[in-house]
């Protein structure tokens, strides 16, 4: 035992001064927004070490398996093209599905149906499934139309999605952690591998010594510093008298120190299309999946931030920002209120040196594979809209924040013992209201953009179905619809 | 044809899931094994059972009006709830491997509410009733019945045997119709 203690205490001696070193280099170049491209280097390095995996998987599976191993490699080679930006720019809307004649939050089962893809298309095929949608048969409607009355086998098709749902459903699905086809050497992901060969084992087990022994003492002083950071700075700039001075170092206090967070939770963003990122006053409306998202966004440019007020962790930051620069937080009896909320909003608007106000219109995290319903209430105000997508590339560690599972710090334990949150942003052309658009119209429209941007299904369902029970009018606007269709309408 | 393959062990001892040894044909294991993975995520209670609730606790399925219909064929032993021999059972008839008769006999089954091997007038207006709700009256509701029955009805009893069943919708496209990927 005093052998280790000793020992130990060597290490630390030795290390201390580089160690210290690094973490000051790091938070240097992560205050000044600039890359040495480590972090690009890391994470193509880790992309090889998937891909050896993956063939190693190959030759010791059993021969049973063999087939699944395979289409797994074909789907690693499908997913590399997934980083050159996935959805050509002619490609029509993923938001044809509202084609079969929707309206508002419904979700006819005949679109679904089609919407489901086999299993398989689970990891990096979403886009092809949301193809399909396009150009499948719209079997259902052909048949409406072309006999006036009632088939015997008009039920099929409802019997078909009433199956489809009981085998897979897109809801609740949602807001689970995505299920990856192939092991990215973190037992979080995929347990069924862990044990599988001796060679897999060791490699998993040297990962594992990596992200805990070092990375993780190395990223959770980063982000202590970064909150440390954070605290003081919008402490010192709440003193400062001048409005105008203190508009402007609020800002640079606040893309610092968060900067700072973001790499204690080995972000790498990659930016698409920055010529659109927000830049005036007006909403910036995302997808959302976890907290870091803001984060994220964060790094480029500086937001009003808008929520309710939190206790314990969260509330520190909140408190912290909310000294240096104008965000909304709202006391949880406000939040039901919705004009308090529009007033506050249109208050905030009005002023145009204000930053741009941040909002996740999905109203809760979701697991990066689909956009949920966007919240109207945005949409009403006014102002400009500057839609972003978010995409986190799962391979190295799910960002998904499963609210109902994990508190936060356990999450963002999650996160910094993670390879690294690998995401791409892209920032998408500015959009207005159109002047006989409904709000519902337009939010709907901004979310297609979205969704086609990031490769995610594009969803009508309510994101508040994680905590609330399906309504009963749903059933009654699909009973709606057959009877239309009985009637040849 | 199909290949046999007994319920992968795993199964019965991690999860409560009641499982005697039996063959399912239209399934591998790997299929097997997702669909208890499904079975278990549904069985909120961790009862062994699926009960209504449990269904309806899926927002898709819970918009579904033959929902009930579907679930009840499920339910091969009438008591209710829906094991997973049921389940599995249920699901493989909609398998690709599946024979054309079998998925008939499903769909038949949607109209054939007590399982007495006709379709009624009454069975028919019961299940068209779900599937409209309140939007058509039901005096057109009958005439469509009536209509449909006296189409398919070849023998003039004033019901629909299966064989007539089959003859209306069997030519339909009932392979493509009835298939779900596991």
């Amino acid at each position: 035992m005093a052998l280790i203690m000793s020992f130990v205490s060597v290490a630390i001696s030795i290390l201390y001064t580089p160690l210290l070193l690094l973490i000051l280099c790091i938070i240097f170049l992560a205050s000044i927004g600039k890359s040495l491209g480590v972090r690009r280097l890391y994470v193509n390095i880790l992309l090889k070490l998937f891909e050896i995996f993956e063939r190693s998987l190959l030759i010791c599976y059993g021969r049973q398996h063999i087939e699944v191993a395979k289409i797994k490699i074909q789907r690693t080679d499908s997913s590399d093209e997934e980083d050159l930006p996935p959805v050509p720019d002619d490609k029509p809307p993923s938001a044809i599905i509202k084609e079969n004649g929707v309206n508002g939050t419904k979700m006819t089962v005949i679109e679904r149906q089609e919407i489901l893809g086999p299993s398989p298309e689970l990891n990096y095929k979403r886009s092809t499934s949301q193809e399909r949608v396009q150009n499948g048969p719209k079997t259902t409607q052909g048949n409406g139309e072309s006999n006036m009355e009632f088939d015997l086998s008009n039920c099929l098709d409802l019997v078909k999605a009433g199956m489809e749902s009981i085998i897979e459903d897109q809801v609740t699905s949602v807001f689970e952690a995505e299920e990856l086809r192939s092991w990215n050497l973190l037992t979080r992901t995929n347990r069924q591998y862990e044990f599988l060969t001796w060679r897999l084992t060791i490699i998993w087990a040297m990962g594992f010594v990596v992200r805990y022994m070092f990375l993780l003492p190395l990223r959770i002083m980063i982000f202590v510093i970064g909150v440390l950071v954070m605290v003081s700075s919008t402490w010192v700039v709440s003193l400062v008298p001048f409005v105008r001075l203190r508009t402007k170092l609020g800002k640079i206090s606040y893309k610092t120190s968060i900067r700072v967070i973001i790499r204690g939770l080995s972000i790498h963003a990659r930016f698409h299309n920055e010529q659109y990122r927000p830049r005036a006053n007006g909403f910036c409306v995302a997808n959302h999946t976890s907290p870091i998202d803001v984060g994220v966004l964060s790094i480029k440019t500086c937001f009003s931030l808008i929520g309710q007020r939190h206790n314990g962790f969260l509330g520190i930051l909140q408190r912290a920002l909310a000294r240096a620069s104008p965000h909304i937080w709202f006391e949880r009896s406000e939040v039901k209120d919705r004009h308090a909320v529009a007033k506050r909003l249109k208050e905030h608007i009005s002023v145009p040196d204000n930053p741009p106000i941040l909002i996740f219109p999905e109203g809760t995290c979701i697991n990066n594979t689909s956009v949920m319903q966007f919240k109207k209430g945005s949409f009403e105000v006014g102002g400009t809209i500057y839609p972003v997508a978010i995409k986190y590339d799962p391979r190295f560690g799910d960002a998904f924040w499963n609210s109902s599972r994990y508190g936060m710090l356990h999450y963002l334990l999650n996160m910094m013992t993670s390879w690294a949150i690998v995401c791409d942003v892209w920032y998408l052309p500015a959009m207005t209201r159109a002047a006989d658009e409904s709000a519902v119209d337009f939010a709907n429209r901004v979310k297609a953009v979205i969704a086609r941007r990031g490769g995610l299904v594009d969803l009508m369902w309510d994101g508040q179905l994680k905590r609330m029970k399906p309504k009963k009018e749903w059933r009654e606007l699909q009973q709606e619809e057959i009877s239309k269709r009985l009637k040849g309408e | 044809m199909g290949n046999e393959n007994s319920i992968p062990m795993e199964l019965c001892s991690n999860s409560r899931v009641n499982c005697i040894d039996f063959k399912v044909e239209n399934f591998d294991a790997d299929e097997i094994r997702r669909l208890g993975k499904r079975f278990r995520k549904l069985d909120l209670d961790n009862s062994g059972a699926l009960s209504i609730d449990e269904f309806m606790s899926l927002p898709e399925l819970q918009q579904n009006p033959l929902v009930q219909r579907v679930i009840d064929i499920f339910d091969a032993d009438g008591n209710g709830e829906v094991d997973f021999k049921e389940f599995i059972q249920g699901v493989s008839q909609f398998s690709v491997k599946g024979d054309k008769l079998s998925k008939l006999r499903f769909a038949f089954r949607i109209y054939d509410m007590d399982n007495d091997g006709f379709i009624s007038n009454g069975e028919l207006f019961q299940v068209l009733k779900m599937m409209v709700g309140n939007n058509l009256k039901d005096t057109q509701l009958q005439q469509i019945v009536d209509k449909t029955i006296l189409f398919a009805d070849k023998d003039e009893d004033g019901k629909i045997s299966f064989e007539e069943f089959c003859n209306v919708v069997g030519n339909t496209d009932i392979h493509k119709k009835m298939v779900v990927d596991v």
